[in-house]
């Protein structure tokens, strides 16, 4: 179930609200474990089953390790017991395909076999129940929507306990509740164990809490339908186009909004889930912070999908080792770790080299003559710009080749004639809105308004100002909301042109 | 950690959860005040989803959620007033289409772009050197078997609105070329004169004769008006009239132009905006009496009407017509004339109904479309492609229908099963559709396809192909064929260069449960 289907928000919503508020306190838990349940298993039921083999075997494996605190070499081998099963999991889920497929073309390349190897998921046999449930029609794997954040937050929860950052959670509704909760399962904020560990045996919905949830929420539904969706209209259409086809005018439009698409959807899910969070009781981390603003790489990446850098930085980079080591060390310890942190992102070489250029980045960005070009004026936003260019082509092209082209007419080399694909065919004036609209709430203008407003009824609630300034607030927020609504609606329209044709 | 700072006042906080929680059960409340009735999606001119039942079996259990999930997408309450505030933000704020399928133009003219309308009309989609032989190709294999048995034909062409409004198209649509109609018209040699009509000419100068209230075509919708139509149906006579000397069209003076007392033909109640958006239109009201008498459709053909002369003196014509959508506003006209019609509403020629309807004329009367929507397919009784099938030897993709292996893949709301000796699929409705198993195809060579598919109704099967260049869907990469109730033998020659190996099935227009018994892909040729 997604936050932006009018399942959710019309019916699953209200009732979880519902249920929560109407629950004494205790079972409060036990209902927002069984929505939980119901929110992930919605599309796919089967990984329902294996959530519950996840949350069975790391709160045992937590378990395990709190008893065994007194005895490191043991609780070291739970905890990578724990890794391995995890990351196992992770791995043949959303990387077997990948490695079986280039483990198939490196055969090939040295003659071994005659042609590529079938796909991975053939070897599961061809049950009902496997070509049903586990693998796609090509042959492929089936992923487990959400399982990159909640392998992650399982790693942490044992590694927390391992750390003596947080003691195991002894109750398994509790525990459950940690590795599924709704709001960020699928999409994240990626949570820390440590950080809601207190939350889920005591919590407190307050009415300030709530109505900051509400503006969260609504502000996020609001991204993500007002400004991702429609700027993902012609990003659609436009990275369709062929090699002959793409203009370099097309092109720079397609990654503007393809940029601006991916902020929206990311940062509006992040929104959504930390206001879910503030309406059920619940604290998550801040997820994004005006990313564009960054005057570099390394400040992009504490901007950005914030609870995954510090969670590579945290359980990977400072367990190899950090800035402890030899210069050449970190360098690669750096490296490496963005470039795990870039296959992440997804089983594919573009995530790969994606992750590695911005490692890459990072190392040069230490270097004392790179650091003081950055404080330039100017010039340092535009490198952070080209470097998101040129990093999220990777992310939304089929593979290298069609990313090299797609470079290719970003720097001119894009086919010169528009007649077959003028601007306008891609480009209705409600995507021009949801374009000027996105750079202007990407910049800190937006934000900067804001906290002048916040500044205001702080200062004085009571003013005449003050009080304009928070009815226009709901004002803008109800519209907001409906507005949303509307294009949640609009996603359901579906008009054809003849019945009987 | 994400913090509530105090930035509101508790009596804020309270309107504000107010207005949220009221926002969130609105639409519980409207569907418990309207019937579900008022908020049906069929103006959108689709079937909706059913509601959801729950039988004790796994796969009902299983698949609960998605039916109750595409139930509720098409019946949530308030879903129309949504959706007319969304159309009416679009059209009239922000000077955009609500939906792909139709583009806004100047002065809110409507101009349908579903399936890439738009790119073929302006001569920016055309059809290869190849394809436009295979359709050459195609007619005249289609004229020869209809003049062994006797039966003359015509192909009555109608453009696209954009070709006869072009000025009133968005800014950025420039006219590149023919169109794929007119690209085939001019491949078709002088003997063809008497067989084609395209009345195109006819309608830019019906179009001058234009009033605010009185436009030849309707200006939110996308095909002509009666004046539009009368003109056509005109053209259509003069040509009808080289093949049948008695027939002449009816002078205009048996009409009279009146305001239309409905809409007609309009986007708008697609919108939702029905109330809102109007055009100004007229209608053509007969003053003689009428004889046509419609009869309604065959038993067994729910795309099919029969019109018959009242009082016919018998030595009229009965004509078969194979049509799209422009020949709605035509029909009053083109009836009067013929002591039978039988009016089809499908793109493909079904060799069965001819033989034995047996008419006297067999009508094609079809818009610009027609060439962006079908592939040159003929049935095989015509071109032989089970012959190829069979001489074929390369076998490219060999099915087993009895454990659906390789799996045919269900999307949208399909279900696959294999049972009783045969792979069945069920469709609720046209849009679902099934993947076939993905093939390599072999360079230079052609793929000739086998199905054997039991349909439990005359309906429409769609193949739908993909190409390295365009790698999607879309109905121009699609081979329709007609099937018949019962068992039918399929076989179709994928003749279009580049293919990817990606085949989408979509079994018949109608939803039901079809039966697959065999499907097979070979290769021949160099």
């Amino acid at each position: 179930m997604l936050f932006s289907s009018p399942i959710f928000l019309f019916l699953f919503l209200p009732l979880v609200l519902a249920g929560n508020f109407a629950l004494p306190t205790r079972w409060r838990n036990a209902w927002l474990l069984g929505a939980s349940l119901l929110f992930y298993g919605w599309g796919e039921p089967i990984f329902a089953l294996f959530m519950l083999l996840s949350i069975g075997a790391n709160w045992v494996f937590g378990l395990s390790v709190q008893r065994l605190r007194d005895r490191p070499s043991r609780a070291k081998a739970v905890v990578a017991l724990a890794v391995v099963f995890n990351l196992g999991l992770l791995g043949y889920f959303k990387y077997a395909d990948f490695v079986w497929e280039q483990l198939g073309l490196a055969l090939h390349a040295l003659g071994v076999i005659d042609g590529p190897l079938p796909r991975a998921g053939i070897l599961l046999g061809d049950s009902e129940f496997v070509t049903t449930n586990l693998i796609t029609q090509a042959g492929a794997i089936r992923l487990p929507i959400g399982i990159s954040f909640f392998t992650f937050h399982a790693l942490s929860y044992v590694i927390d306990i391992y750390r003596r950052d947080s003691d195991a959670q002894q109750n398994p509704v509790g525990f459950a509740l940690y590795l599924s909760l709704f709001p960020q399962l699928i999409a994240g904020p990626i949570l820390r164990y440590k950080d809601i560990a207190p939350q889920l045996s005591t919590r407190k919905v307050t009415l300030d809490g709530f109505a900051y949830g509400v503006r969260r929420f609504v502000v996020g539904l609001g991204k993500k339908c007002l400004i991702a969706n429609v700027c993902f209209v012609p990003v659609d259409r436009i990275f369709a186009l062929g090699a002959g086809e793409l203009t370099t005018e097309l092109a720079w439009i397609g990654i503007t909004c393809y940029c601006l698409h991916l902020f929206y959807d990311f940062s509006g899910y992040s929104d959504m889930a930390i206001g879910l969070g503030h309406m059920v009781g619940f604290r998550f981390r801040e997820n994004f912070d005006m990313p564009f603003v960054s005057r570099s790489i390394t400040e992009f990446w504490r901007r950005w999908h914030i609870s995954l850098s510090t969670w590579f930085r945290d359980y990977l980079y400072i367990s190899l080792g950090g800035n402890r080591v030899a210069a050449w060390r970190a360098s690669f310890n750096l490296i490496l770790t963005f470039t795990l942190c870039g296959l992440w992102h997804g089983a594919s070489w573009n995530f790969l080299i994606f992750g590695f250029l911005h490692g890459v980045l990072l190392v040069l960005e230490r270097r004392p003559a790179f650091a003081r070009v950055l404080e330039w004026p100017v010039l340092p936003h535009l490198y952070v710009l080209g470097v998101l260019v040129v990093s999220w082509v990777l992310f939304n092209c089929r593979d290298l080749a069609h990313a090299g082209w797609f470079l290719g007419a970003l720097g001119g080399a894009g086919e010169f004639s528009s007649v077959l694909h003028p601007i306008g065919r891609h480009m209705q004036p409600v995507h021009w809105c949801a374009l000027v609209a996105g750079v202007f709430f990407a910049l800190p203008y937006a934000s900067r308004l804001a906290a002048w407003r916040d500044g205001v009824i702080a200062s004085s609630a009571r003013s005449p100002r003050a009080q304009a300034l928070q009815v226009a607030r709901t004002a803008a927020l109800f519209l907001l909301f409906w507005f949303s609504a509307a294009e949640l609606a609009g996603s359901t329209f579906n008009p054809f042109v003849y019945f009987r044709f | 950690m994400s913090t509530a700072g105090r930035t509101s006042t508790p009596k804020h906080d309270i309107v504000l959860i107010v207005l949220f929680v009221a926002s969130l059960v609105a639409p519980v409340i409207d569907m418990c005040v309207r019937p579900m009735e008022a908020r049906t999606p069929t103006v959108e001119l689709r079937t909706p989803a059913p509601v959801p039942t729950l039988e004790p079996t796994l796969e009902s259990v299983a698949t609960l959620p998605v039916r109750v999930e595409s139930w509720w997408k098409d019946f949530f309450g308030l879903r129309d007033l949504l959706i007319g505030m969304r159309s009416y933000t679009y059209w009239y704020g922000l000077r955009s289409s609500p939906t792909p399928e139709v583009l806004r133009g100047k002065h809110g003219w409507v101009f349908f772009d579903g399936n890439e309308n738009i790119a073929c009309d302006r001569g920016a989609s055309p059809l290869s050197t190849q394809e436009v032989d295979a359709w050459v190709k195609l007619l005249g294999a289609r004229r020869a078997w209809l003049e062994a048995r006797g039966i003359k034909q015509l192909y009555a062409f109608v453009p696209s609105k954009l070709l006869v409004y072009p000025e009133e198209a968005p800014e950025w649509v420039k006219i590149l070329g023919p169109s794929r109609l007119e690209q085939v018209l001019a491949k078709l040699d002088p003997s063809w004169n008497a067989d084609v009509v395209y009345v195109k000419e006819g309608q830019l100068a019906e179009k001058q004769a234009d009033t605010p209230d009185d436009p030849a075509w309707f200006p939110l919708g996308t095909h002509f008006c009666d004046r539009g139509a009368f003109r056509a149906y005109g053209e259509i006579m003069a040509k009808l009239h080289e093949h049948f000397p008695s027939l002449s069209p009816e002078p205009k003076s048996n009409f009279k132009s009146m305001p239309a007392p409905r809409q007609g033909d309009t986007w708008a109640k697609r919108f939702y905006l029905d109330h809102v958006m109007l055009q100004s239109i007229k209608v053509l009201v007969p003053t003689a009496p009428r004889h046509a008498v419609a009869l309604g459709g065959l038993p067994d053909n729910p795309r099919s009407d029969q019109d018959r002369l009242d009082g016919a003196r018998g030595d009229e014509p009965r004509i078969l017509v194979f049509h799209d959508s422009n020949a709605e506003r035509l029909r009053p006209f083109l009836s009067e004339h013929f002591r039978e019609v039988l009016w089809i509403w499908r793109s493909d020629f079904d060799i069965d109904l001819v033989e034995s309807w047996k008419p006297d004329l067999v009508l094609f009367l079809f818009g610009d479309r027609f060439f962006l929507l079908t592939s040159p397919t003929l049935d095989p009784r015509i071109q032989d492609v089970k012959s190829d099938f069979d001489a074929a030897s390369e076998i490219l993709l060999s099915f087993d229908p009895v454990k659906n292996q390789p799996p045919l893949v269900p999307q949208e709301g399909a279900l696959v099963e294999p049972r009783d000796g045969a792979t069945w699929i069920w469709t609720p409705g046209a849009s679902d559709t099934v993947l076939l198993p993905r093939f390599e195809p072999p360079p230079g060579k052609t793929p000739y396809l086998h199905l054997s598919i039991d349909s439990p109704w005359e309906t429409d099967l769609h193949l739908m192909f993909q190409t390295h260049a365009e790698p999607s869907w879309a109905r121009r990469r699609a081979m329709p064929v007609g099937l018949h109730p019962g068992l039918n033998e399929v076989y179709l020659a994928l003749s279009t260069p580049d293919l990817n190996g990606a085949l989408l099935l979509r079994p018949g227009r109608r939803g039901g449960k079809y039966r697959v018994l065999a499907l097979e892909l070979r290769a021949a040729g160099e």
